[in-house]
């Protein structure tokens, strides 16, 4: 239900910016979806090591374990999360090298597949917080694919 | 307004709260910037898509850290 409200949400923005040129359009909805994965990246964090602490495979959090948040959840997630950097890279660079007229990348597709991953890794960790973040990442993630279908 | 409805905008309100509002802010700077008739140029977005690849680039190396078993 959430995961349709934010769907919603996210595309209704999109359908007024129509007059908007697609490659704006674009960006902005990816953007958006980035920002997304940002914030999920984040709150994982904070799961694992609520006190700043350079990168490190290993939860500091007494919570995490009892939450599902456990190292060896941590480290798959984190492998999840390289994933989808990867492939956001791979948006971000085909995008700026995009011209009208051009094939649309299908690196977005990609990118949309590794956040459905990301959601589907996470489903063992018992946090709402994380949840609700990583739903947004595939609705947002959604909106992005579907502005490539609405060209 | 039925008590449906009701639900439905708590939920929607509760979804926006929960979310973050650094997130939002985010996206409002980007809706704002890029609003209908505000057409960007090309140059702009590409800035745009630079930093946000320098800075995934930067959180791919630090997961990649992170997930070594």
């Amino acid at each position: 239900m959430k995961t349709v409200l934010i769907a919603i949400l996210s595309l209704g923005t999109l359908a007024a910016c129509q007059s908007v040129p697609l490659k704006q359009r674009v960006s902005t909805t990816h953007q958006i979806a980035r920002s997304a994965v940002v914030e999920a990246d984040d709150a994982e964090r904070r799961l694992c090591q609520p006190a700043p602490s350079p990168a490190s495979n290993h939860c500091t959090n007494p919570v995490a374990a009892s939450v599902g948040l456990t190292d060896a959840k941590h480290q798959e997630l984190s492998r999840k999360f390289a994933e989808v950097y990867r492939l956001d890279i791979a948006a971000g660079n085909a995008i700026v090298t995009w011209r009208a007229g051009d094939p649309v990348p299908t690196s977005v597709q990609d990118f949309l597949a590794a956040a459905h991953d990301l959601l589907t890794v996470s489903q063992s960790v018992q946090s709402t917080a994380l949840a609700t973040r990583l739903q947004a990442v595939v609705a947002r993630a959604q909106a992005l694919a579907d502005v490539f279908l609405l060209r | 307004m039925t008590p449906e409805q009701i639900q439905g905008y708590v939920q929607i309100v509760s979804i926006l709260v929960s979310m973050g509002a650094d997130v939002y802010g985010k996206v409002g700077e980007l809706i704002h910037r890029f609003s209908p008739g505000v057409v960007a140029t090309e140059e702009e977005l590409n800035d745009i898509e630079r930093q946000g690849i320098a800075d995934s680039q930067r959180r791919m190396r630090e997961r990649e850290e992170m997930g070594r078993g």
